[in-house]
């Protein structure tokens, strides 16, 4: 057990360091790189306002002082250390109201929606490999291998832009975009978004599946099984699919980061008003404190994704904990 | 075509795919009809054309537009035959920078090792678990005079980190062989070890993944012109015109058609090659 231990005191290390690393890339990007001032005052702002705005967002310092002022870790311009160690992540430029705030409100419904995508795309997928693997080389497996394959070529916008003018607006199945109104409400509005999300995810998983059932099937202790006299169903299930799913497991982790880019076009195109839409309206108004406070938060969630696939690989797999 | 037939001949029709579009994109232009900026109101939006919605002139209404005009009266034709060229010119620079980066950091850490393996190795970790959108969209904000080799720079330097990878594993392979042990102890210098002995043994994977890279950069593209923070217009891209032209989707549907399946069509080509090229190195993974 204690293997397992250590393995995840190092794994949660390495974590915090890609999250200081994502926040200090995207910090020196908005404030170094970019102005949020100019954002906040327009384009055509005089220099001397654009300096009273410097000075008051504590811009006339060092980038590195602003990032540990930034962190919490150095006092801000007002001598308080408040930052992200205090649980601070500072006010909109555009609109005023805190991080924390707009970004908690946002997060159960990006949740909700990658959720509901990874849930689909998982099981849409294993369920493709499954059969291709089963009826592999037959026209089954070339059907739906062509299938993932157009899959992984389409756009993910082109996707969401017909399904939601055939499914949604033609047909009236699905609602055309929004959030609506009330629990059900939410989840009958992010069926159609999560379900775009999840077939284009699901591709990799089916493709993944298939290649490591086909292998796992071929191996020894399954000819053994199978020799003995189990039934082909149970040699597939317990002896296959429950093997070949261990990296499936390890894809989810690593897959996280691209559910999010998905989550990012896939909430512009259905009007979904999540984490995803906030990061392309405030990085287009040049709102620095949501860009880094969404940063921080996203790959908090991204790690946390990540630390619990590998956990959950350590304890499946023992191979996997050196 | 069965199965079998199908996969030998996918390198093939990804190919043919591939070269379409490139000459679309490279010859095409010459032949454009008309400048891919020029408005044409009166012919593409005037009255005789659209009715009463604002509707532009479609396939086949006005002579001299083929395909018709968009939202903004210009020839579609023209703006296809020039967005090609952004799409791509992203598609190949973009994959010839990641590939670049890849190669070195990759020969370098697997022939070198020690403290920079590990560094690097890390620091492809750490890159690979970055949100890459959500990244590419912050640069391009905040980069003030974004153009196409910007553009191509950045897409570039995230993607690097899995050819990195797969060199890094290949060269260790490599350097362990028997003749490359005997070129060492012959006092070969290390620099040309990698460039004679190396690198021809890590190109063959180098171009399954540049192939696939090529279509994941079309695709980011697309996505970043979709998303309004591509190449600024009115420079036309696929993923650009998709954009304007999805609120004509129910009148129009040709506007988001037609640089869509451009965009299938060449990503549709580059993974098809890829794929292709991969089972025929590895067999197993049919």
């Amino acid at each position: 057990m204690s293997s397992v231990l250590r393995f995840a005191v190092r794994r949660a290390g390495w974590a915090m360091v890609v999250v200081l690393a994502s926040v200090t890339l995207v910090f020196t990007l908005m404030y170094g790189v970019g102005d949020p001032c100019v954002g906040k005052l327009g384009a055509n702002a005089r220099p001397e306002q654009l300096q009273a705005c410097h000075v008051q967002l504590g811009m006339d310092r060092p980038l590195s002082v602003q990032l540990l002022g930034y962190l919490g870790i150095t006092p801000g311009p007002d001598g308080v250390r408040h930052g992200l160690l205090q649980g601070e992540l500072g006010e909109s430029l555009v609109h005023g109201d805190p991080v924390t705030e707009v970004v908690w409100r946002r997060l159960p419904r990006t949740a909700l929606l990658g959720g509901l995508a990874l849930l689909f795309q998982v099981v849409l997928g294993v369920a493709i490999g499954v059969a291709a693997a089963v009826y592999r080389g037959k026209p089954m497996d070339t059907l739906l291998m062509s299938f993932t394959f157009l899959m992984i070529s389409i756009p993910g916008f082109l996707l969401g832009i017909f399904a939601l003018h055939g499914p949604a607006f033609l047909l009236g199945w699905f609602p055309v975009g929004g959030y609506g109104v009330g629990a059900m409400d939410h989840v009958r509005h992010a069926l159609l978004p999560s379900m775009v999300l999840g077939a284009l995810g699901a591709a990799t998983y089916a493709r993944l599946m298939r290649g490591e059932l086909v292998d796992t099937l071929s191996l020894d202790h399954v000819r053994t099984a199978r020799a003995k006299g189990l039934s082909p169903t149970r040699v597939l299930w317990v002896h296959g699919v429950r093997n070949a799913l261990i990296p499936v497991v390890t894809l989810i982790g690593l897959d996280l980061p691209l559910l999010v880019s998905g989550a990012i076009v896939t909430e512009e195109i259905f009007a979904w008003p999540g984490l995803g839409k906030l990061a392309l309206e405030s990085v287009v108004a040049m709102d620095a404190p949501i860009v880094v406070g969404l940063v921080v938060v996203i790959s908090v969630a991204v790690q946390l994704g990540n630390v619990t696939a590998d956990l959950a690989t350590a304890w499946l797999d023992p191979r996997a904990r050196q | 075509m069965g199965w079998r037939g199908w996969r030998d001949s996918r390198v093939l029709v990804g190919l043919v795919l591939v070269v379409a579009v490139v000459a679309v994109a490279v010859v095409g232009p010459w032949f454009s009809p008309h400048a891919p900026d020029t408005q044409f109101r009166e012919q593409l939006l005037g009255n005789g054309a659209l009715g009463t919605r604002g509707i532009p002139a479609g396939i086949g209404d006005v002579t001299g537009h083929p395909l018709g005009g968009d939202t903004l009266g210009r020839d579609v034709l023209a703006r296809l035959l020039h967005g090609g060229r952004v799409s791509l010119t992203v598609a190949f620079v973009g994959s010839l920078v990641a590939v670049t980066l890849g190669l070195l950091v990759g020969m370098y850490t697997g022939y070198v090792g020690g403290a920079w393996d590990r560094l690097l190795m890390r620091l492809v970790d750490l890159m690979l678990s970055l949100p890459f959108l959500l990244i590419a969209i912050a640069v391009q904000a905040v980069v003030a005079s974004s153009n196409i080799w910007s553009l191509c720079i950045m897409l570039g330097l995230l993607s690097w980190m899995t050819l990195a990878r797969i060199v890094r594993a290949k060269t260790q392979q490599v350097k362990g062989l028997e003749y490359v042990q005997a070129a060492r102890s012959m006092g070969a210098s290390p620099v040309r070890i990698v460039f004679t002995h190396v690198l021809p043994n890590v190109l063959g994977p180098v171009w399954i993944l540049g192939t696939s890279l090529a279509a994941s950069m079309i695709l980011a593209e697309s996505a970043l012109s979709y998303l309004g923070l591509g190449v600024a217009p009115p420079t036309p891209s696929w993923g650009s015109m998709l954009r304007e032209g999805q609120e004509l989707l129910g009148y129009a549907p040709r506007l988001v058609l037609l640089p869509g399946l451009m965009i299938l069509l060449a990503v549709f080509g580059f993974n098809l090659m890829g794929e292709g090229l991969r089972d025929a190195q590895d067999p197993r993974h049919g």
